[in-house]
């Protein structure tokens, strides 16, 4: 049984786009990521599956269940961290982690002192006096106190420092290690070739590729940057799979696919002033995508 | 069915603004009944007064010829703003309780939680009754302690309570009203700027009601669900306007919900 499952799920503001045509199944233990610029529909397609808004047409199910008929009851099941935390400002840390563990059917004491533990979060503090970064933890630790069976995580790095980071990464890949399915949305990279075990790409509302995140990496480009005293032309590496060639007051940059080492000998002909090979960013990788569903089409 | 942590926590945010808005409104009856002595032993005096004021301006106060008589018309005075501030208070209420979630969004963590939306609404509801339940014993309590100290004359205790009970109506009229509103309207930005004007605009209504004496626009606002002379002489509510409240009460509320439910947040 897949644990979240969309089929046509589409999602207009009034005219305004959100998604189109949207199918996804993520199947249970899997590390999913979602991945995609901002305003492709990511949190869209999240707060639908919450049912914090209504798809206009097409359906979601998770365990097995519709999203909207059996919100509250899937719901018991379910750990969600927003991209925004928000919470009541005039209460305390610890009255709102009570009040969140309040809505489950089971005693999530024990978990939310671990995870407060392992977040490092000041419970006595207002809700008001905390930054961002600890709000998020605050978002964390209310999302994972129930533990449960399905992790819907959106964008959750933003404002964590690297310790922090760490330290959450850790706990996600535990609860994927004790059962725990994990849907995840993201626009770096890194983060998702470091948890995902598949991933889907979403672009302008729609789903282009689902793909496994090894083959993904295997299949990218790699970024060269390399600075000369005059310009290059493309035909200088005539032969070799490049693409997005730039080359601009000595400094040209490009993406490479293929056998490393002939590119490397290529370049090594060359006087070089500096030399930088990088991974790509997202949006490059996207870039590639495209084109390949230009050429398929 | 309302869920009981969500009723905890709502009742836990307002304690603080309710406090105050009873602290306001038994202020407002010990300033007004410590007057009354002074009335009360120059009532031949000050009826004859007012028995020579133009007519359209009595309308327009409220003040009747009875007034300065007794203590129960001398408060049903008064009594009619105290009535414009409950309203302001259920508005308020109402309004806030409802919008509140989403101009904090918050409302992704409540919503994210194993509860139904109609669950989350009623829980709120409830709150905001249980509020208003506990303004209105406070207030009629206190006052009922006030007039003892300052009156001389005997009170008649149900006529009084029957007075003082038309703002909880009138409140649940409100309360219903910024139900409506809060769930209607798809964003609040200011909860006072639609609380405040709208229960003047009824308060307005109900004294141009006075003015012209029609009887269809008083069916419109609350304020002249209740006419006190009526209660005083008759110690019951006139029932065509409590059926005109109640079913406006019911129609917000169930609007209310549909909204509610199908609302993307």
């Amino acid at each position: 049984m897949n644990i979240i499952e969309t089929k046509k799920l589409t999602k207009y503001y009034g005219k305004d786009r959100g998604i189109v045509d949207v199918d996804l199944s993520v199947e249970e233990g899997e590390v999913f990521g979602f991945v995609g610029p901002n305003g492709a529909g990511k949190s869209t397609t999240i707060r639908t599956l919450l049912s914090l808004i209504y798809p206009t047409s097409g359906s979601a199910t998770i365990f097995g269940k519709d999203v909207i008929e059996h919100g509250p009851e899937i719901k018991q099941n379910i750990g969600y961290l927003p991209a925004d935390v928000h919470y009541y400002d005039s209460m305390k840390v610890k009255s709102l982690l009570n009040y969140s563990a309040s809505f489950y059917d089971k005693d999530c004491t024990k978990r939310m002192e671990q995870l407060v533990k392992i977040m490092d979060l000041d419970v006595n503090r207002k809700i008001s006096d905390l930054s961002l970064g600890n709000k998020k933890k605050v978002g964390i630790v209310q999302g994972l106190l129930h533990e449960p069976k399905l992790i819907i995580l959106d964008e959750p790095t933003s404002g964590l420092d690297p310790l922090m980071q760490q330290n959450f990464f850790n706990l996600i890949e535990e609860e994927n290690q004790k059962g725990a399915t994990i849907f995840f949305s993201s626009h770096i990279l890194g983060e998702v070739q470091k948890l995902c075990d598949r991933v889907a790409i979403i672009k302008d509302g729609k789903i282009i590729k689902v793909e496994k995140v090894a083959d993904l990496m295997r299949n990218s480009y790699t970024k060269f940057r390399i600075e000369t005293k005059t310009d290059l032309k493309q035909e200088d590496f005539n032969g070799e799979s490049i693409n997005n060639f730039v080359s601009k007051k000595g400094t040209t940059t490009f993406l490479f696919k293929g056998d490393i080492n002939v590119i490397i000998s290529k370049v090594s002909e060359l006087d070089l002033i500096s030399l930088r090979i990088v991974e790509p960013d997202l949006e490059e990788i996207f870039m590639h995508y495209y084109r390949d569903e230009d050429a398929d089409a | 069915m309302p869920m009981l942590n969500i009723y905890v926590h709502e009742l836990k945010q307002y304690r603080i603004s309710t406090a105050i808005w009873v602290a306001v409104l038994v202020l407002m009856s010990v300033v007004y009944i410590s007057i009354w002595p002074t009335f009360e032993s120059a009532a031949e005096a000050t009826r004859e007064i007012i028995e020579n004021f133009p007519p359209a301006f009595k309308e327009i106060i409220g003040f009747s010829n009875m007034a300065f008589t007794s203590l129960e018309s001398f408060f049903s005075l008064i009594f009619m703003f105290i009535l414009v501030a409950g309203g302001v208070q259920a508005m308020h209420l109402g309004t806030a309780i409802v919008s509140k979630e989403s101009r904090d969004q918050t409302s992704d963590f409540l919503i994210a939680k194993p509860v139904s939306r109609t669950t989350i609404l009623s829980s709120k509801l409830l709150a905001a009754i249980t509020l208003l339940i506990l303004t209105n014993a406070i207030y009629i309590s206190s006052t009922f302690l006030i007039m003892s100290l300052f009156s001389e004359q005997e009170i008649v205790s149900q006529t009084m309570f029957m007075i003082m009970l038309t703002m909880f109506f009138l409140q649940l009229f409100f309360l219903a009203l910024g139900f409506l509103v809060a769930t209607v309207r798809p964003k609040i930005k200011s909860v006072i700027a639609v609380s405040l004007p709208v229960v003047f605009a009824f308060y307005f209504i109900s004294i141009l009601d006075n003015v012209i004496g029609d009887t269809a626009v008083s069916y419109i606002t609350p304020f002249k669900y209740f006419d006190f002379e009526y209660i005083i002489e008759h110690n019951f509510y006139e029932l065509s306007y409590l059926i005109t409240g109640a079913v406006f009460i019911v129609v917000a509320l169930v609007t209310s919900y549909i909204f509610y439910v199908k609302k993307d947040v």
